[in-house]
Order: C-alpha cells, then structure tokens, then sequence
C-alpha cells in the first residue's frame, strides 16, 4: 500500500463529503435535488460539462491510447468536440427551454407521453448503468494499480462515496464535485504538460521526434495504423465518441440546473472551449511520456496505456522514491479518483431522473402522485448505484470493459441521439417514428456488441460482425426506423403542438424558471 | 392547457420568430455541415491516405495531427460565432417574440 496516495485519496473523498452535507442543507424540492434549484451559472455549469466528459476514461485512457499507439490515440480526442459543437447548435438551449428534469421532458412535449417516456427512459437507465458499471471495473483496477488497494474494497468504497453525493446532495453536490474535480484535473493537465515543454526545450519538434524514435514503431508512430485497428473500426470508434457523447443523458440533463437559455448556451461555450484545451494538453502528456519517460516504463504502463500519465507525473516530479515524485504521482492519481467518483455520481443522477420523474411520477402514476418525487429518486439512485456495485464485483477486475463504453454510447448515438434531435426539428414526426428509432437504435447496438469481435467466440475472423463499435450500423438504423415508423404511422396531432414546441424551444416563453428563493 | 395561453400558431408565423428561425436555421445547418465534412475529410485522410497522414509538415507534427488539431479549432471558431449571432442577434429577436406573447400574440400586432 502506498501511504501518501491513500491520504490523498482521503482528502478527496473527505472534501467532497464536506460539499456534500453543505448540498444536502439546501436540496429540499424535486427542482432542487433533479437541476440544483436551477441556480448554477453558466461558466460552473461548463466547467461541470466538461468534467462529465474528462473521465478517467479520457484522462488516462486518451493520453494511455497515445503513449501506446501515437497517432490513433490521438483520433478521439480530435473527434469528440464535435459533439459539443452540435449540443450546442441543436440541443443546449431548447434542452433548458422545453424540459424539466430529463431528456424524455423535451420529447414527450409533443408525443404521446407515456410511450415515449418509457422508452427514453430505459435507454437513459441502460445507457448510465452500463457506463457506470464500465467506471466502477476501471475505478477498481485503476485504484488497486495506484494504492495496492484490492479490487473489492476499491469498487465498494467508490460506490458508497458515489452514493452519498447523490442520494443526500442530489444535483448541486455532483455538480460541485465535478466543477472541483475539474479544477483539479485541468490543473493536473497543466502542471504535467508544462513538465513535458520543459523537458524537450518547449521545443514540439523534439517532442515529437523524440516520441517517435522511443517508440518500437519509429516514424510510424506519428501516423495512422498504430492501434492495429481496421478503418471501419475507426470510423466507428469516431462516430460513437462524436455522436454517440452529444446525447448522452448525464450531459444533456445539465442544461437544466442553469437559469435560462442565455446560461445554457454560456455553458456548451465554456465546455468546449475547456474539453478543446485540455485534449490539447493531453496531446502533450501522451506523446510527451513517450518521449519523456525511459524505455523500461513500457512495461510499467501497461497493455492498457492507463498508467502513462501517473508514471509521468513521478518521473517529472524526481523519479521513483522521491519526495518529489511522491508528491506529484499522489496528486495526478487522487486527481483520476475524483474524475471517476465525480463521472459516476452523475450518471446515477441521470438514472433516477429518469426511474422516478419518468417512470414512476409520469408513466405509472401518469403524473398524479403524492409520493415526492425526490424521495422515489434517492430509493432509485440507492437501488441503481447498489446494482451497478454488484455487477461490478461479479464481473470482476478482469472484465473488458471497452466494449460496455462501446454499448453505451453506441445505444447514445442510434437510439436516443435520432429521436431528440427529429422531436425538436421534424414537424411530421411521431410517437410512433420515436419509439421505432430508439428501439431499433438499442437492439440494433446490443446485437452488434453480441455479434462483434469482444463478445463472440474467436474474435475479429469470425464474428459476424467484426467491428468493434455498433455506430456505424445503430446511428443509421435508428434514423432511418425513426422515418419509417412516422411515415407509416397515421397520427397527426403532433404536428400541431410542433408550433408550440418551437416557440416554446427556441424563445423560452413558459420555461421553467429559477424560483426566487428556497 | 388554460384559456389564456399564447396562440402557438400566431406566435411562430409572426415575423420575429420567423426571421429568428430563418437566421438561425441558416447557421446551425451551414455549420453543422462545415463539422461534420471536415470530420468526415480527417477520417477519410486517415483511411484513404495513411501515409499522406504521416508525412510530418511543421514542428514535428504531421498532417494528420494537424487535421486533428484543426477539428478543434473549428470547434472552437463556430461556437464563438454561435455565441456572437446569438448575443447580438437572436436574443433580440427571442426578446421580441416574448413581447408578442405578452401583448396577446396576434401576429398583425405591430412591433
């Protein structure tokens, strides 16, 4: 076990706790506990945007991606930002505008409503278990590779520390969490990016060139073709990282704890232009513990590439058995638990929105409840968040856990990303339309994880289909099902209230807004 | 739905909202089109070209991470131009509209 990086640890989990109660005081309404009371302005609510993407996955993983395979590693954190982009040109303002709480508000506005609630709710339930069960197997392997912590008590001690933010602080505690973890993790970037510029002469020639001869592969590491992926699988991966991250629900339901539209909109700005800086730093940081790091860290960092980035941190601060390194490899590790803590409490957020304002309040109740939805949503975050500890210990740390990110935003990206952006845009548009988009965006995507290469006996030769991501099949389906069901469909009355839900989206006449006081 | 909502229908054919609409209808499609073809370009270098993607132009950088650089630049240019049109824009226009619903929402009612 490695002292300094427990206490750092528990500095972590000691002060988001301290946020928590400071949260818990103030979340009283469903308002409160689902959208922060609507009172996060827009620079924090970016900051927490962009912390709902920088997971570990992406902060150790991207940078991982590039130190092992160089230039494709590179090609996802190039790619993502365009989801931002298009959250911001098609859903940031008409998210805050037209809903509530939940990503099924902005589509059951003009559908039929229970429906098309339960189905993007047991998307939104799938794709935040899965991508949380996906967190908790990388926060368990992870914290045992950085404290020599056992995978057990690692995934228990996350998961009740997950717990406790949302169940008691609800919104406004996973939003702080994830606007600290932020802060920090942006810090983190930038002490070891500016380590790597100092170590090659702020010289990006050097850089590069120095990368590029460490590397087995030499000048080939600085072109495609490193991960030994096909170009189908590239395309794929691309697709799901650019589409599939612009509808996923923990991100999209963020739009609704800032004031207006005008915030919303501030939000996606700031959270582009944050995620933009910090892939750049990644850039660094991978390509830099390349360059930087000695030959013998090859076999330290691992198949996984997940260890790069702490490793780089302890050579920059001195090396192993320093002070210094110490110091410097304890914080970037404390930094990557507090990414997924905060990643994970979000994700149980955006579940029990969708258990307790969407199914139990709207479709089982048909919203004529006297049960408070908060409480239905703590029991539901309690119950989801225990599941996935579960799963999680079931499968255990051996499990692959690529694919489940793959699933996840591929179920984002053809289920759930066609049906929101044609309830918003498409005046013909039907209930039916909806629920044949996002049924056949799901099935089509758990088929092709079934029928692909991580899943099917004998890998890439023989699986039917043999790429790894589902999105180059789901994101076409799932439009093209959202079109013939409209088409075949003979109701009509959504067209009308399409009028409103323009006016309504697009000028924020009726939209919820921040109580004065509470 | 009460007595008193605005009239929906009246308040999207009036002319604020429709010059709104067509402002800004006109720059989410021009720049998601922009996104999505330069997305598109940087995977098909990648595939198409792998070694055109590898050939190193400045700084030790090659032209494929320069591409990929080059995606969030975009990213970056249109959200600042999205963010410019809508404060000196549209949020005038969405201010306009919500006068129009305010005074009753006829679309003849003069600005």
């Amino acid at each position: 076990m490695n002292a300094t990086r427990l206490i750092a640890f528990a500095l972590i989990v000691g002060l988001t706790l301290v946020v928590t109660v400071w949260a818990s005081r103030r979340t009283h309404s469903a308002t409160d506990f689902f959208a922060a009371g609507r009172g996060i302005s827009g620079p924090r609510n970016g900051l927490a945007i962009a912390g709902d993407l920088m997971s570990a996955a992406t902060f150790l993983g991207f940078t991982g991606l590039m130190y092992l395979s160089g230039f494709d590693g590179w090609i996802m954190p190039a790619v993502t930002l365009v989801a931002f982009v298009l959250i911001l040109l098609l859903f940031a303002e008409r998210m805050r505008n037209a809903g509530r709480f939940t990503v099924a508000d902005v589509l059951s506005f003009r559908l039929r409503e229970r429906p098309v609630r339960a189905a993007t709710a047991a998307s939104t339930v799938l794709v935040a278990v899965i991508y949380l069960v996906a967190q908790l197997v990388g926060a368990g392997v992870l914290i045992r590779a950085l404290t020599g912590l056992s995978f057990t008590p690692a995934v228990v001690l996350t998961g009740l520390a997950m717990l406790a933010y949302v169940v008691f602080g609800g919104m406004l505690a996973t939003t702080w969490v994830q606007i600290i973890k932020a802060v920090l993790l942006l810090a983190a970037g930038a002490a070891l990016t500016v380590g790597v510029l100092v170590q090659v002469g702020f010289d990006l020639a050097t850089l590069f060139t120095t990368a590029a001869a460490n590397s087995p592969a030499g000048d080939a590491y600085l072109a495609p073709g490193g991960s030994g992926r096909s170009f189908l699988d590239t395309v794929s991966v691309a697709l799901a990282f650019a589409i599939g991250t612009a509808a996923l629900p923990h991100i999209l339901i963020r739009f609704f704890t800032v004031p207006d539209a005008k915030q919303a909109r501030s939000s996606a700005g700031w959270a582009t232009a944050l995620i933009g800086a910090f892939f750049v730093m990644t850039a660094v940081i991978g390509f830099g513990a390349r360059a930087v790091l000695p030959a013998e860290a090859a076999d330290a960092v691992g198949t996984s590439g997940n260890l790069a980035a702490p490793l780089l941190a302890e050579h920059l601060g001195g090396g192993p058995g320093t002070v210094g390194g110490d110091l410097f490899v304890a914080f970037v590790s404390a930094v990557a638990f507090a990414t997924i803590l905060a990643v994970v409490a979000g994700l149980v957020l955006s579940a029990s929105g969708a258990v307790a304002h969407d199914l139990w309040a709207n479709v089982i109740h048909r919203g004529r409840t006297s049960t408070s939805e908060t409480r239905v949503a703590r029991i539901a975050a309690a119950g989801i968040g225990l599941v996935a500890i579960v799963i999680t210990l079931g499968m255990g740390p051996e499990f692959n856990v690529a694919f489940l990110v793959g699933l996840a935003l591929s179920v984002a990206a053809g289920a759930n990303f066609p049906a929101l952006l044609l309830a918003l845009t498409w005046r013909r548009f039907t209930t039916t339309g909806a629920i044949a988009g996002i049924v056949a965006g799901l099935v089509t995507s758990v088929v092709c994880i079934l029928l692909g290469p991580s899943v099917w006996p004998g890998g890439a030769e023989s699986a039917p289909y043999p790429i790894e991501y589902p999105t180059l099949l789901a994101i076409p389906i799932g439009f093209l099902a959202c079109w013939i069901g409209t088409v075949l469909s003979a109701e009509r009355g959504a067209e009308r209230s399409f009028d409103e839900l323009q006016v309504r989206s697009q000028t924020g006449i009726g939209s919820e807004q921040t109580p004065v006081s509470h | 739905m009460s007595s008193d909502a605005p009239d929906w229908a009246a308040l999207q054919r009036s002319a604020p909202f429709q010059q709104l609409v067509a402002q800004r209808g006109r720059f989410v499609r021009y720049a998601s089109a922009a996104l999505l073809s330069w997305f598109a370009i940087f995977l098909a270098v990648i595939g198409a070209a792998p070694a055109v993607a590898g050939t190193v132009v400045v700084a030790g950088m090659t032209i494929g991470f320069l591409l990929g650089l080059s995606q969030l630049v975009l990213a970056w240019l249109l959200t600042w131009g999205y963010l410019r049109l809508s404060n000196r824009r549209w949020s005038r226009l969405e201010q306009s509209v919500r006068e129009l619903a305010a005074a009753g929402a006829a679309p003849e009612v003069a600005r």
